[in-house]
């Protein structure tokens, strides 16, 4: 379960740049662009809080 | 302490920090990435593009200036803070004497307090966008209108509250939002750009025609706006250089880097300075860049309003947690500096006093407007005695001064590293008064460096001369 809320909140991160770079290329309006990086950033913060900070910090 | 206290403690704040639990450079890449991409990046970006900086002077001037503070970090902090590894207040103590490090966290609580109620102003403009209330100019130095005030009350109050007692949930936040974070400035950056394209009809297909739209639309140098100061290259690099000064220059970060195995460790902050400051404050700078492009009359410099056009709602909730989980831990470390003057007092009671203070910062949005000119306060204010701490380390060894003097005889005062420290910061603002360009807030605190060196080994050799220790 957490490996897998882990690829979530890395393909979060991707949409989240993802979703300008479109934009940039002209792929998508700024609308679109607006809901995707929003939808990103809830399935970010939903995703990662199942997983960072549960493991073992590296030091 | 034994070390098992130590450790569960997690501070080692009165002892060396043994080898054994020293980090690898990784763990301070993300801390330093994490702590420099804050709310206040959102506000620098647009003030620079205010000032009237070129394409050449504030790119340049970054990676020059982020040049210099990231080798300040390497070679004047870290050496020091891997040899001794003590947390900085500790250092002082043992070289200053207990009153006077109660007049340093004096000074460096209030001067949290102010960048904490800089960072409650920029998550306040958030809730603008959804409120609609009249929010402050880029010349308003008092609130202006009721709108605001609440605003600022209400996130001060919430940010305060959990500060004093959901620290470590903020913590978790913090640690949650920080790459999630520097992903949305890079997209304000990326929207602002393309959105820099279609307004100019601009023609961009390669890195040069990149650089020509930079000159030519997005930071055209010329007069700065109304009542800002005009930004050179100097400008940009020494502000770049000194914007955390005093964590680098003036030694705070010895807290921090005592943990690093290594002192090149120190150039983990490199991912802290071209995350944060390259990177998001050339980001916030486009958005402003195109607002004033889109219309000229309209000067405001509120990130809430340009995250919002970039970003949507995305962009708001960046704003508000980019504030709150910085605010957050700055109003803790106030808290903390002002607990030491006050040990009565519960820790409780410190940050909610501590909290109510920023937050009243907060209202008054001269200082979130004028945060070029307060940053450059804040590292003059405390650089002096990362001086002291650097002469007494390295220089006195070699003279035959005694160093620590203050704990070797017991003094409540080290009247050297005092009149050091309050003489270069009257000196630095003489110079600054004096009006010669040189010696603008900007630059005043290179002289002074050398200023707060000469004075504390000149008065420590007067001092010493003839004691016997």
């Amino acid at each position: 379960m957490k490996k897998i809320m882990e690829v979530i909140s890395y393909l979060a991160l991707v949409l989240i740049v993802g979703a300008p770079l479109l934009f940039y290329a002209e792929k998508i309006d700024l609308d679109m662009n607006k809901m995707l990086m929003t939808i990103a950033t809830v399935v970010w913060f939903l995703s990662a809080l199942c997983w960072i900070g549960r493991e073992k910090v590296d030091v | 302490m034994s070390e098992e206290n130590q450790e569960k403690h997690g501070e080692f704040e009165r002892e060396p920090v043994p080898e054994s639990k020293t980090r690898g450079l990784k763990a301070f890449v993300g801390m330093y990435a994490g702590e420099h991409c804050a709310g206040t990046e959102l506000m620098i970006g647009p003030l620079f593009v205010a000032a009237g900086v070129s394409a050449f002077d504030v790119v340049f001037g970054l990676l020059i200036g982020n040049l210099l503070a990231v080798l300040s970090w390497m070679f004047l902090c870290a050496p020091i803070a891997v040899r001794a590894r003590m947390t900085l207040y500790y250092q002082l103590e043992k070289i200053c004497g207990t009153h006077l490090v109660t007049l340093y966290n004096l000074a460096n609580g209030v001067m949290f307090c102010f960048l904490a109620g800089s960072m409650i102003t920029v998550s306040a403009t958030a809730l603008g966008v959804w409120f609609h209330f009249p929010m402050p100019g880029l010349n308003d130095i008092l609130p202006n209108s009721l709108g605001w005030v609440l605003a600022v009350l209400g996130v001060g109050a919430l940010i305060t509250l959990v500060a004093a007692w959901g620290y470590d949930m903020v913590s978790k936040v913090a640690n949650i939002a920080a790459p999630w974070m520097v992903l949305v400035f890079l997209g304000f950056g990326i929207v602002g750009l393309r959105q820099f394209i279609e307004v100019t009809g601009a023609e961009v297909h390669s890195l040069s025609s990149l650089w020509v739209l930079c000159q030519e639309a997005i930071f055209k140098g010329g007069d700065p706006l109304p009542g800002q100061v005009k930004f050179t290259f100097w400008h940009v690099t020494f502000f770049a250089w000194f914007a955390n000064m005093a964590m680098h220059v003036g030694m705070s970060d010895l807290s921090v880097l005592r943990f690093a195995k290594k002192s090149w460790h120190g150039v983990a902050s490199a991912s802290g300075m071209y995350v944060g400051h390259f990177m998001a404050w050339l980001a916030a700078a486009v958005l402003y860049s195109l607002q004033l492009h889109l219309d000229p009359a309209n000067t405001d410099v509120l990130p809430g309003p340009l995250a919002y056009r970039a970003a949507g709602v995305a962009g708001l909730i960046c704003v508000i947690v980019a504030g709150w989980t910085t605010a957050n831990p700055t109003i803790y470390r106030a808290g903390l500096a002002f607990q030491a003057i006050m040990p009565k007092k519960s820790r409780f009671a410190v940050t909610i006093g501590t909290g109510m203070l920023a937050t009243l910062a907060g209202m008054f949005p001269g200082i979130a407007m004028k945060l070029l000119g307060f940053v450059a306060i804040y590292g003059l204010i405390l650089m002096p005695m990362g001086a002291v701490i650097f002469s007494d380390f390295w220089i006195f060894p070699k003279l035959g001064l005694t160093q620590y003097y203050a704990e070797h005889r017991s003094l409540k005062i080290n009247w050297a590293a005092g009149i050091a420290w309050i003489g270069t910061v009257v000196i630095c603002l003489a110079l600054v008064k004096s009006g010669n360009p040189m010696f603008q807030i900007f630059f005043v605190a290179l002289p002074g460096w050398f200023i707060a060196t000469g004075l504390y080994i000149l008065i420590s050799k007067m001092m010493q001369k003839g004691s016997s220790v």
